[in-house]
């Protein structure tokens, strides 16, 4: 056993300009993936721990009365150990201040607050240590900035709220768990829990939300802990239980969306690194087996047994993996912050670098096992080898020798296709979504090995009429057979993981881009009368802004879809206040409006814009609009008759075009657009959009539209949509960032892939070049040959590539997919200009060899 | 053209030969007549007008509610539905001006304005309270609470003091929200509305 591996050692150390380069190129595909991993990791942390301080907890249960004891107990009892708590009432009130009377949120906090996160207060940035040392202290209050004015209150001035007087104690500018929604309507006040309670204002009949927040121990999972305690007050209080939870990534469905984007997202990213690495190694040890033969020959050849063979390549291929994998796990300890620093003008505040073990560990796995199993047929060919192969002029490939019958060598693949798809299911933390990526990955690679034997059947019949560099280039091609199909799928796949990624980046960044600050619009207005519509316009114009986007809004009642009624059977009566809530989204009032064009944030996925107004003389029914996913949601497509009830007034329309709405404009939008000329003259609210009102002007703003118009409410969009644009903007940035990473992965893999191609090549070349080649004409047909194979094969796996991101994006992104040619292109291009490059390296090693060092090579 | 089907709709509405001694009841509200949540048949409105039917009442009800609606649109939405000519008007708004925290001056006023165009087309106007919850401060509940009975007051209007009475903060008679009421809600406001109606209508 000894006298082995110091053999298998002394013949690793013997090549070791071969080990070496094999080495290089394997740790370098190591490094990109381990590298690609913790990136995926420390950005997955990150955003998680940015979306956790938007609800201030990993667990929010609510109730609009006080939580009973009962409750209580039941809470405690089914959350982990170690969860620590803290209780919350929110309520809207009038609060007075010296000036005047406003509306206004009361947030009561207690000890503890806030779980997650910090908030900002005009004095600087405090955490629970501050909340319980100055706001739970006394009668102290903290508000939003924009109050201090509207009320006409000094710093540490006196402000009313219910029987109790408060002192203004701070300004409040963020805050962890408030979305400020209300925002404009009602700007916030932070007071402690116990002052609440005295202000008189909390009693049977108030209407307020009592919190009770929970951070989670380290390890315990927010979703299936609610899950559970979901499932236990259901079991005591019945099917509709008063008490709701929410998780963090619920509290935000904008956000939640997005997170769970970036999860399937990252998951992919995480598969495509894993493939490419996987494909690399693999690749690589194959070349490295054949390369091997004849030295394994003459060992069969002075008596060693088959399985010992076997063992021997094994055995090599464990350490020359284990070594790829420990070098490019130091390697990753390096390159990571190196990648962190080159992105540290891009990196968002306060990111954190964690280096994935998981992923070194996979390393290692991935460079030892999946290696030795992808080699699996080859290995039990091993056991058939022949000395007789020392024999022959050319050798022949590990796959002809092997005596393997093609099933035989087929099932030889499975392990591999399990160990494939068990990592796959375990990346992307789905058996589904691991099995589509494997099931489409397998069905690539048999559409490009059929490609990859267009060459051999060009080569077989040559082509008369082609110059000779190309005929002699596509011989070489069907001569190459196995081996010309292997390059084709292995350069194929490489390009069809390089352009996934971005493929579905393009979609979901096109999806969550937010319009850069200066689109937004300031205020929301709404509830303008009609007869307002006009003096407002005018009235904004002189403070020197504009209303803009101005749309009307009619509300209706959705009553029949083709004729069938939306009223509920009574049988039907919904049972559980999941149902109730289910059916309530489906009777929910509809808000139409109408407008004669398309808005920039919106595009026509089907069917055609209105023609022009409505023309009531014609025979054909008012045309509609709607919004794609509202449209999927009530099962309606292009065609369809819609029935509304209009204030008592049924009106008709027939779907002529569906849209696709970028709600993060921050336009008006609907989901029922009518053509114009119908509802005009129903009654109506309106809404309108003022922009660029600078921050220290809108509290003024605001009091002069509200002194002019008391109905107008105005929202005030920066700070109720700051929070979300700003993680949206990460996860941007993140998929981005992942997307450019895994080209370069990729990019260096297929490196690895061509140049061993090109290796392969070298003893032809010589046999050409000792033939009387000209050097030109050498090099003019490698790189033919090289160039028609990366092309070809690359253009064949991005084309691949679209069918897999479409098909995903249905499946996981809610079918948004947009094509990026630009990517596309590079990706074809790179692929085919590396296979390029390593072939004229290959020529380039084999030009600079003399004739007798070409000669005992053969 | 603009409209034009829209009010073709409407005319045919309109132009329907009423019945004869057919009381024409305009309800004009936000999303508590609306019937916001709960499907159109438990609509207390639509209980309403069946329970008066049922005792013989010949009335016919045209719901122009509108849910989130404040007083400021009451007058315009008077003004169109005046084509239909209504003998009575149930004015049932206030409640989403309350949540606003809007002046209760300026609400008094939109309903004043709203009950007198009504009058002075001869519509008899029965007059709906709200009431805010406590946690609005003494002083503001206090403030909205007044309006409607010196409405009822000043206009010698009925006055139906709180819709809500019975309803409101009990968990099991409203919906998710807490403020919209379910349909045993609905029910309950109907037998409350039904008992204002009939002391306010000849049979």
């Amino acid at each position: 056993m000894k006298t082995w591996v110091k053999l298998a050692l002394r013949e690793l150390i013997n090549h070791r300009g071969f080990s070496v380069f094999f080495l290089a190129n394997l740790t370098l595909g190591l490094v990109g993936f381990i590298a690609l991993d913790s990136f995926k990791l420390s950005l997955h942390e990150h955003i998680e721990k940015k979306s956790k301080a938007i609800l201030a907890a990993d667990l929010a249960v609510y109730a609009s009365r006080p939580f009973t004891e009962e409750e209580e107990t039941l809470l405690a009892q089914n959350l982990p150990p170690g969860t620590q708590v803290t209780r919350q009432i929110n309520f809207m009130s009038m609060i007075q201040g010296p000036k005047e009377t406003r509306l206004v949120e009361i947030v009561a906090v207690d000890s503890g607050y806030p779980l997650y996160g910090e908030l900002t207060l005009k004095t600087g940035r405090v955490g629970a240590k501050e909340v319980q040392e100055r706001l739970l202290s006394g009668n102290r209050a903290w508000v939003q900035p924009e109050l201090v004015q509207l009320l006409g209150v000094e710093p540490q001035g006196q402000i009313r709220i219910g029987d109790q007087d408060f002192s203004v104690d701070d300004q409040l500018l963020e805050a962890p768990g408030q979305n400020f929604w209300n925002a404009g309507i009602a700007y916030k006040v932070f007071i402690g829990y116990d002052q609440a309670l005295k202000t008189g204002l909390i009693r049977q009949g108030s209407r307020r939300y009592h919190y009770r927040l929970y951070k989670l121990p380290a390890g315990a999972e927010a979703t299936p802990t609610a899950r559970a305690l979901y499932q236990a007050l259901k079991a005591k209080f019945g099917p509709s239980p008063y008490l709701y939870l929410r998780t963090y990534s619920q509290a935000n469905q904008q956000m939640s969306r997005i997170l769970s984007y970036l999860n399937d997202y990252l998951g992919l990213v995480a598969l495509v690194a894993l493939f490419l690495a996987g494909m690399g190694t693999a690749f690589l040890f194959r070349s490295f087996l054949s390369q091997r033969l004849k030295d394994l020959a003459i060992l069969r050849a002075l008596g060693a047994k088959p399985w010992e063979t076997v063992w021997l390549s094994v055995f090599q291929i464990a350490v020359l993996g284990a070594v790829a994998a420990l070098l490019s796990s130091l390697l990753a300890q390096l390159a990571l912050p190196l990648l962190v620093r080159l992105l540290s003008t891009f990196l968002p505040l306060g990111f954190v670098t964690l280096l994935s073990y998981k992923s070194m560990a996979l390393a290692f796995g991935v460079g030892i096992l999946g290696s030795a199993l992808f080699c699996l047929p080859l290995l039990l060919g091993l056991l058939n080898l022949s000395p007789k192969l020392l024999l022959q002029e050319t050798p022949a490939t590990l796959a002809q020798e092997a005596g393997l019958s093609t099933w035989a060598s087929a099932l030889a693949y499975l392990p591999l296709g399990g160990l494939y798809w068990a990592l796959a299911v375990w990346q992307s933390k789905s058996l589904f979504v691991g099995s589509l990526f494997l099931g489409g990955l397998a069905l690539s690679a048999l559409a490009l090995s059929l490609l990859g034997l267009l060459p051999l059947w060009f080569g077989v019949r040559g082509l008369t009429g082609l110059s000779l560099s190309l005929r002699l280039a596509l011989r070489n091609l069907g001569r190459g057979g196995g081996a010309s199909v292997t390059s084709v799928i292995a350069l194929g796949l490489g390009a069809l993981l390089i352009n996934l990624i971005p493929q579905i980046h393009e979609g979901l960044a096109t999806e969550i881009a937010s319009p850069d600050s200066t689109k937004l619009p300031s205020f929301f207005l709404f509830d303008i009368q009609p007869d307002q519509v006009a003096p407002l316009e005018e009235y904004v114009a002189s403070l020197g802004y504009q209303a803009q986007n101005r749309s009307a809004m009619v509300l209706a009642r959705l009553t029949h879809i083709n004729d069938r009624s939306m009223d509920l059977e009574p049988e039907k009566q919904s049972q559980t206040r999941e149902e109730e809530n289910e059916e309530f989204t489906r009777r929910r009032d509809q808000n139409l409006s109408y407008r004669p064009n398309l808005y920039e944030s919106e595009e026509l996925v089907e069917g055609a814009w209105f023609p022009g107004p409505y023309n009531p003389a014609g025979l054909v029914l008012p045309e509609l609009s709607l919004e794609v996913r509202f449209a999927e949601r009530l099962g309606v497509g292009v065609g369809d008759k819609l029935s509304f009830d209009v204030q008592g007034v049924p009106v008709e329309g027939r779907v002529t075009s569906l849209r696709r709405v970028r709600w993060n404009s921050f336009t008006p939008n609907f989901f029922v657009l009518f053509q114009p000329g119908v509802l005009e003259d129903a009654p109506s609210t309106w809404l309108a959009t003022v922009f660029h009102v600078p921050e220290d002007q809108k509290t003024g703003f605001q009091n002069q539209v509200n002194r002019h118009f008391t109905n107008v409410s105005l929202i005030n969009v920066t700070g109720l949509v700051g929070k979300v644009l700003e993680i949206a903007g990460q996860v941007r940035w993140a998929i981005q960032v992942m997307a450019f990473l895994a080209v370069l992965a990729g990019l260096v893999v297929v490196y690895s892939i061509a140049s061993f191609n090109a290796k392969a090549r070298e003893t032809e070349i010589n046999l050409l070049k000792i033939l009387g080649a000209s050097f030109g004409h050498l090099q003019g047909m490698v790189a033919l040959e090289f160039g028609l194979v990366g092309f070809f094969a690359s253009l064949a796996g991005a084309a691949l590539s679209l069918g897999i991101a479409w098909g995903l994006a249905q499946f996981l992104f809610e079918r948004i997919f947009v094509i990026n040619l630009w990517i596309t292109g590079v990706t074809v291009g790179g692929v085919t200009l590396l296979s390029l490059f390593a072939g004229w390296l290959a020529t380039r090693r084999t030009l600079a060899k003399s004739p007798a060092q070409l000669l005992s090579a053969l | 053209m603009k409209g034009l089907e829209w009010l073709a709709v409407l005319l045919g509405l309109f132009l329907a030969p009423p019945a004869f001694g057919q009381t024409k009841v305009l309800l004009l509200g936000d999303s508590l007549t609306a019937g916001f949540g709960v499907d159109p048949a438990q609509a207390y409105p639509v209980l309403v007008e069946a329970a008066l039917k049922a005792k013989g009442y010949s009335v016919v009800f045209t719901n122009a509610s509108v849910s989130g609606s404040t007083t400021a649109s009451a007058l315009g939405r008077l003004r169109w539905y005046l084509k239909t000519k209504p003998d009575l008007l149930y004015l049932a708004l206030g409640a989403n001006d309350g949540l606003r925290g809007q002046s209760v001056e300026g609400m008094k006023e939109n309903l004043a304005a709203t009950i007198r165009l009504a009058q002075a087309q001869g519509i008899k106007v029965l007059l709906v309270g709200m009431k805010m919850p406590p946690n609005y401060g003494a002083a503001y509940t206090k403030a909205f609470g007044q309006v409607y009975p010196e409405l009822a007051k000043e206009y010698q209007l009925p006055l139906l003091p709180f819709v809500l009475d019975g309803v409101a903060g009990k968990p099991e008679l409203n919906q998710a929200d807490g403020i919209h009421p379910n349909g045993q809600g609905h029910r309950q406001v109907a037998e409350l509305v039904t008992g204002f109606f009939i002391s306010n209508l000849r049979p």
